[in-house]
């Protein structure tokens, strides 16, 4: 009896070393990952001052990402009216992905399939990794995640990652936005439109709280209702 | 909103039932150990709740597993959950649990029923033996693997959910210590409810015994519903919101407090206090409190999971 | 005027021209193109879209007002259009006599923000067979947007 205690005292000994020797090679691998600073980091602004609510980024968005119908990457969300006739306005924001530095869906993806481009900062999603367990899908605090009817794997806005960036054009949204309020560039480049752009407004983005650190920016429009 | 059909609504039913599952089979491994090395002994395997036991924990975890692999949107590519890992996700990591805990749960399994094993196989494959002989070396090592695996499933259950920051409700330190309390309850009533059925003594020690634990565990239960809920109270917001929306008032709140706390809690709790420790037990009363147990507890999941998901942060 | 915007009035006034073929072919004339200005309005007043429809009883002279002095110019016509037509007061008057404000919001929120800005024959067209803006596709609609909309105003 003593000599059986022992011994399941020594395997629980080893399998606790051997949990935190994973650990500590996992975290140190990672604070290694974090030092290869990459020297692309893409975001986003929309420009909720500037925007219409044509809806023309939606359309760009599905045809260039051949998204099918029923669901979609991009959504322009409308408030309003406020004001009197005739005098109406109404308010349009963007909901998509945010692309967050530490995001919810990529670190509950169990297979990997969601996973943050190094090279970009692109929240990405590997669509073959993907076995459609919808944990991402709940994940997400922006709830901007779907499943794609066609390829049966989560799919979300990659700022056209595999269609229009990897041609070296503006991601599909940006290039049909009519009145240019949607600003796509890179963060680490300080001449760059989009660090322009940032420094010269105040901007908000959405739920910061959750510690998600995303990269889609809001210039809010000046005028709106009050909310409490 | 509806209760059961809201925009929100990312995960349904099945996945509440495969919680259950994986909780109950974890539960009633856990009690099949401490049935063994504090109430049985050495002929552990002759007793019908410990059989319940070993019959339960393995179907309910598989059973579990394939809900959860028909509820993936490709069925088919579910063994990529098995190739890829990923260190950062709770699933992943639980997926590891899941399989580790079953390694362990059968060579426990095997080496409890050691004796009937090795007369069956000394004729026809005498290799056996030659394995269970060298198991038995590590039977103390399976035994609290055993246990800290069960346990660690019991409470992945409840990972799973709080590790998503988008529902205030679910992201709540004390969910996954109320799985694993519910789920560990959950194991001891299928065990006396598959004990029964199997014919055994309904006023056998091993009952005595799980009444026991049980009592404590609800009272366990009940305090940890009880911080959980204040804790979103406290936090205020949406937190606040989720709590009140979830027990307030409507469907959700019915089966809270008339399945969950009436039937599910008060009612195994009111049982086991009248019948004191000691007095003789009868088949309708072992069945219908475990019974009572097994309905709360399906009822709590499917409780938490779907008014979890109804507020956003 | 731009080229998209030519490419698209001319798509629309082929798409007219076809769709006005058919309909004269199946359907008995209506009344409104009997109408005295048919005379010299042949060609550029053919009436085929619904307010043309005899149970409404519109005369030509029901939107675009008396005749005057017309041909001579000036004369009080109302001439709707985004280009060399009537004031924009003017032509949302004539519309406003049956279309409430209230209910074209509830109809489209578009009609809130162009209020008063906008003449409605910017969008809609009366005399094609079909509305143009009926059932119009979400991409027909974004390029309607940036027919207007290029970034050049706030």
């Amino acid at each position: 009896m003593e000599n059986s205690k022992r011994r399941f005292l020594k395997g629980t000994c080893a399998l606790l070393a051997g949990a935190s020797g994973a650990t500590l090679l996992a975290t140190v691998s990672a604070s290694n990952e974090a030092k290869a600073d990459p020297s692309v980091k893409y975001a986003l602004i929309h420009d909720e001052t500037k925007c219409i609510g044509c809806k023309a980024c939606e359309v760009a968005c599905r045809e260039t990402n051949h998204v099918p119908e029923g669901v979609a990457r991009l959504k322009i969300e409308q408030t309003g009216p406020y004001g009197e006739y005739p005098n109406q306005f109404y308010h349009f924001s963007r909901k998509s992905c945010q692309h967050c530095e530490d995001a919810p869906c990529v670190n509950v993806c169990p297979t990997g399939a969601a996973f943050i481009d190094k090279e970009t900062g692109i929240v990405s999603v590997d669509a073959w990794k993907c076995v459609g367990c919808q944990y991402c899908i709940a994940a997400c605090p922006y709830k901007i995640r779907f499943i794609n009817p066609v390829t049966h794997a989560a799919d979300k806005c990659d700022f056209c990652r595999e269609t229009n960036l990897a041609q070296g054009k503006q991601p599909a949204c940006v290039a049909a936005c009519p009145t240019k309020a949607l600003v796509f560039g890179n963060l680490k480049d300080p001449t760059s439109q989009v660090v322009q752009v940032l420094k010269a407004n105040p901007t908000q983005r959405a739920k910061v709280d959750l510690g998600t650190r995303p990269k889609l920016f809001r210039i809010v429009a000046k005028s709106g209702e009050v909310a409490i | 909103m509806s209760a059961l059909h809201f925009d929100t609504l990312v995960w349904h039913w099945p996945i509440a039932i495969y919680l259950f599952l994986a909780g109950a089979s974890a539960g009633a491994m856990f009690f099949a150990v401490l049935l063994k090395h504090f109430v049985l002994k050495h002929n552990a395997y002759q007793s019908g709740f410990v059989q319940a036991a070993c019959i339960v924990a393995p179907v309910a975890v598989m059973a579990g597993l394939g809900i959860l692999v028909l509820d993936l949107t490709k069925p088919f590519d579910f063994w990529k959950i098995l190739v890829f890992y990923n260190p950062k996700s709770v699933m992943s990591m639980g997926v590891l649990i899941l399989l580790i805990y079953q390694v362990f749960m059968f060579m426990w399994i095997g080496l409890l029923f050691r004796k009937p094993i090795d007369a069956w196989c000394e004729s026809r494959f005498p290799i056996v033996l030659k394995f269970t002989a060298w198991l038995s070396r590590f039977e103390a090592t399976i035994t609290g693997l055993l246990v800290i695996f069960s346990l660690a499933l019991g409470a992945y259950t409840g990972f799973l959910l709080s590790a998503l920051p988008g529902y205030p409700m679910l992201k709540n330190p004390v969910l996954p210590l109320l799985f694993l309390a519910s789920g560990l309850s959950s194991g001891a009533a299928s065990s006396l409810l598959g004990g029964v059925l199997l014919n055994a003594n309904p006023n056998a020690k091993e009952v005595h015994f799980i009444h026991k634990v049980e009592i404590p565990l609800i009272l366990v239960e009940i305090v940890l519903i009880f911080t959980f809920f204040m804790g979103l109270v406290l936090s205020g917001g949406q937190s606040k919101f989720a709590a009140f929306n979830a027990i307030g008032y409507g469907f959700w709140g019915w089966i809270f407090w008339i399945g969950i706390v009436g039937l599910g809690l008060s009612g195994p709790l009111a049982m086991n206090l009248f019948m004191t420790a000691t007095s003789k037990r009868k088949w309708a009363y072992v069945a219908g409190t475990a019974c009572l147990s097994l309905i709360g507890v399906l009822l709590l999941r499917n409780f938490i999971l779907y008014t979890g998901q109804m507020t956003v942060v | 005027m731009s080229t998209r915007q030519w490419l698209w009035s001319l798509r629309l006034g082929a798409m007219a021209l076809l769709l006005s073929f058919s309909a004269t072919s199946a359907e008995p004339a209506k009344q409104i193109n009997s109408d005295a200005c048919m005379k010299c309005h042949k060609r550029n007043g053919q009436m085929l879209g619904h307010h043309g429809q005899d149970a409404m009883k519109m005369t030509c002279s029901s939107c675009h007002g008396e005749k005057g002095d017309h041909p001579k110019k000036p004369n009080d016509l109302v001439v709707f259009g985004l280009n060399e037509a009537s004031e924009t007061s003017v032509q949302l008057q004539v519309c406003h006599k049956c279309h409430m404000p209230a209910k074209l919001s509830s109809q489209e929120w578009t009609h809130n923000v162009h209020a008063q800005k906008v003449a409605c024959a910017a969008c809609h067209k009366l005399h094609s067979p079909t509305d143009p803006m009926a059932e119009i596709t979400p991409k027909v609609r974004s390029e309607l947007c940036r027919n207007c909309h290029t970034g050049q105003q706030e």
